[in-house]
């Protein structure tokens, strides 16, 4: 979908309100949102919330061969993902110019900035070195994303642990996490991503756009500044001339900032550390806040099931099925329910080794024409003889519908609640005197047969009945 | 005949939790977990369509599912697949023509049980959406260990141990079977077993479900008791 357009009214007035020093939301022009973290069960795994600006953080790490150029440094594989649940006009796939810009923004701050130290990545020199990709996803775009993916990006690398190695002579043994503790990756510095939007021609700044106030604004700057105050990054973009002094005064902003948000992600990893040791529950589950008025939590929900009579039934649903079945000649099923029909046929036993300490017992049955019968002891996935050549009245239980599939006591045929179908037919007024086509009126039963036909069978073909339909 | 072991301890659910509504560009969402198993799920629609998806006479509804790391694969389309054509069965969807209805899912975590925790956010957000539909779906996992023992929603620790798996969607007027995946292999009997105690499981993912829709109404009703819906 196309991003809906924003009209005059909406532009004037965001730009007349920062004019005057108010904005959308109450903040004030230099108050950024408000940030919160959450971890994932897994390792390296965190979630940001920056307002309602939503990203999905997630570290892994592989062996491959290091480059040629560095052999005894690890890689860092930073991948931001624009996921259509952020915002109806993304797109799967073709990365748009705001991905492309929020990925070699991200790159520049902390790939280029080397925070990550990627010699202590490394296993064996020229053979092997970890091999670390960070993913990042967007769940809600609301503005400023590139300040929220920074901070996910980080978070998570510092939360993210590696396996333990230990490289013998030749041999190189990697240990699971619940043999050896993982070992957290080391971090020189936190390089965070702060961005401010410029109006008026460089004389308004606020802090932490919103997705609206981005829109409308003439050009947006980051910086990518790090707790020591050191620059890691810079990007300015847009249509406004922006004096230097500006650029600096807002630089000096971006490092106050860029120290709350350190502090905020070192007190959120720390929180969770504490509770991870004291034993205590973690993960997203946490971060659903039970008393908000849309959640819902409920704790171990027991089946209270009878399980001697559930025994029982099922013994009697499989005996009812596997009857044996008789067809007569025109292919259509004849339930027949005759067990002495043993008798007739000649059973002669093979034993079928089906996997290490399990085999089965499957009687041979002589073929009848007319007759097929269910080998009552294979398993389902076991595969009878080829029953291609004798019978074709089969066809209808291998449907590609993935519905009906229950015992042949209880089947019912799900009929679609027909109303709606009125209601579609009873607004629909043609008129009769168009000049262009033949225009045909829609009978209720038309509209009820195509209706009921898409509904029996899943996903295959309508009927189409806008054509009148003749009678043979 | 099989000889089956008696289950000493009760069959349980993994506890679940939801919120709806967590994300605001979307026209639905919900953050769905059961046990360490969460996924958050966001629909669009009934929305602009793109030609050369266009059905005139119905929405055109699409599925997408991204995995936590790396590009989707295989797996992941199948996913798609099967929540595609539950919702698309479970949505009246002859309201909507020429229109399209995305429902994107986005893993969080996986440990256990991820196809039916996607279906059942698919659905939360699809109630949190407020687009029609016929009946509410769940999806119940269940698996079968070397020792043919049968048990409901397990984690990945659990699954580990497993030689079959299976996943069940039930609607929620008839209990009939939507859609089934199932790996491994197993008998008519285990399958028959498996089936009865998913649908009974079902029951009470339908029950959280109406729990979660009588907790925002009683408030709606209590905040303006003059307005009866």
């Amino acid at each position: 979908m196309k991003e809906s357009m924003l009209s005059t009214c909406e532009k004037s007035f965001i730009t007349d309100a920062i004019a005057e020093g108010k904005r959308l939301d109450g903040r004030e022009m230099d108050e950024s949102r408000v940030m919160r973290i959450y971890f994932g069960t897994d390792w390296g795994c965190c979630q940001v919330s920056l307002g309602e600006t939503k990203v999905l953080a997630q570290v892994s790490c592989e062996v491959q061969k290091p480059k040629t150029t560095r052999p005894n440094e690890g890689m860092l594989f930073l991948n931001t993902e624009l996921s259509p649940m952020g915002s109806p006009h993304f797109e799967v796939g073709l990365q748009s110019e705001l991905a492309v810009q929020l990925n070699r923004l991200l790159e520049k701050c902390i790939k280029d900035s080397r925070c990550v130290d990627l010699e202590s990545l490394c296993i064996v020199a020229e053979e092997k070195v970890w091999v670390l990709r960070v993913d990042i996803n967007v769940l809600n775009h609301e503005g400023n994303l590139v300040a929220a993916a920074s901070a996910a990006a980080l978070t998570a690398l510092s939360h993210f642990r590696c396996p333990c190695v230990t490289v013998t002579g030749q041999e190189t043994v990697i240990h699971d996490p619940s043999e050896k503790d993982a070992v957290p990756l080391n971090l020189h510095h936190y390089p965070v991503c702060v961005s401010y939007a410029i109006f008026n021609k460089g004389e308004h700044i606020i802090a932490d756009p919103t997705a609206i106030e981005e829109r409308v604004s003439e050009a947006q700057v980051v910086f990518g500044v790090n707790a020591y105050r050191e620059l890691c990054g810079l990007h300015l973009g847009g249509s406004s001339l922006t004096s230097h002094d500006l650029i600096l005064q807002c630089a000096n902003r971006a490092a106050r900032r860029a120290a709350e948000v350190v502090q905020i992600m070192k007190l959120a990893l720390k929180e969770d550390a504490d509770a991870r040791a004291a034993g205590k529950s973690v993960g997203f589950s946490e971060c659903i806040q039970e008393t908000k008025l849309l959640a819902l939590s409920q704790k171990q929900l027991g089946l209270q099931l009878d399980t001697s009579q559930l025994r029982g039934e099922t013994l009697k649903l499989v005996q009812k099925k596997n009857k044996h079945i008789m067809y007569d000649e025109k292919g259509v099923k004849v339930d027949s329910g005759q067990d002495d029909r043993d008798e007739d046929v000649e059973v002669e036993p093979s034993v079928i080794l089906l996997d290490r300490g399990s085999a089965e017992l499957l009687p041979k049955q002589k073929r009848i024409k007319t007759e097929r019968t269910v080998p009552t002891e294979a398993g389902v996935g076991e595969g009878g003889q080829n029953q291609w050549m004798k019978i074709e009245g089969d066809n209808e239980s291998l449907d590609e519908s993935d519905e009906v599939m229950s015992s042949p006591s209880d089947v019912e045929v799900i009929k679609e609640v027909s109303y709606e179908g009125n209601k579609l037919v009873d607004s629909i007024e043609l008129s009769g005197d168009s000049e262009e086509e033949e225009t045909v009126v829609l009978n209720a039963a038309d509209v009820n047969m195509s209706v009921e036909n898409t509904d029996d069978s899943g996903t295959s073909e309508n009927i189409r009945n806008w054509y009148p339909v003749k009678q043979w | 005949m099989y000889k089956m072991q008696i289950e000493s301890e009760e069959d349980c659910l993994r506890p679940m939790n939801c919120q709806l509504n967590v994300l605001s560009r979307s026209d639905g969402s919900a953050m769905f977990t059961q046990g360490d198993t969460a996924v958050v799920t966001a629909v669009f629609g009934p929305a602009e369509v793109k030609p050369q998806r266009i059905l005139i006479d119905k929405a055109s509804v699409e599925a997408l599912y991204r995995p936590k790391t790396g590009l989707p694969r295989v797996h992941d389309k199948m996913r798609e697949t099967l929540i595609r054509n539950t919702c698309s069965t479970a949505l009246l969807v002859t309201l909507h023509p020429r229109t399209s209805i995305s429902i994107i899912v986005q893993e969080m975590q996986d440990s256990g049980g991820l196809l039916a925790c996607a279906v059942n956010a698919a659905c939360l957000a699809l109630i949190n959406s407020g687009i029609a539909m016929k009946f509410l779906v769940a999806a119940v996992s269940c698996m079968i260990d070397h020792e043919d023992n049968i048990l409901i929603d397990p984690n990945s620790k659990q699954l580990k141990g497993s030689k079959a798996s299976l996943t069940f969607v039930f609607d929620s007027i008839k209990k009939n079977i939507m859609a089934c995946h199932t790996t491994g292999r197993f008998t008519q009997l285990q399958y028959e077993e498996s089936l009865l105690k998913c649908r009974n499981g079902s029951d009470k993912i339908f029950s959280f479900y109406r729990e979660i829709v009588r907790k925002v109404h009683q408030e709606h009703d209590r905040m303006s008791p003059t307005c009866r819906t």
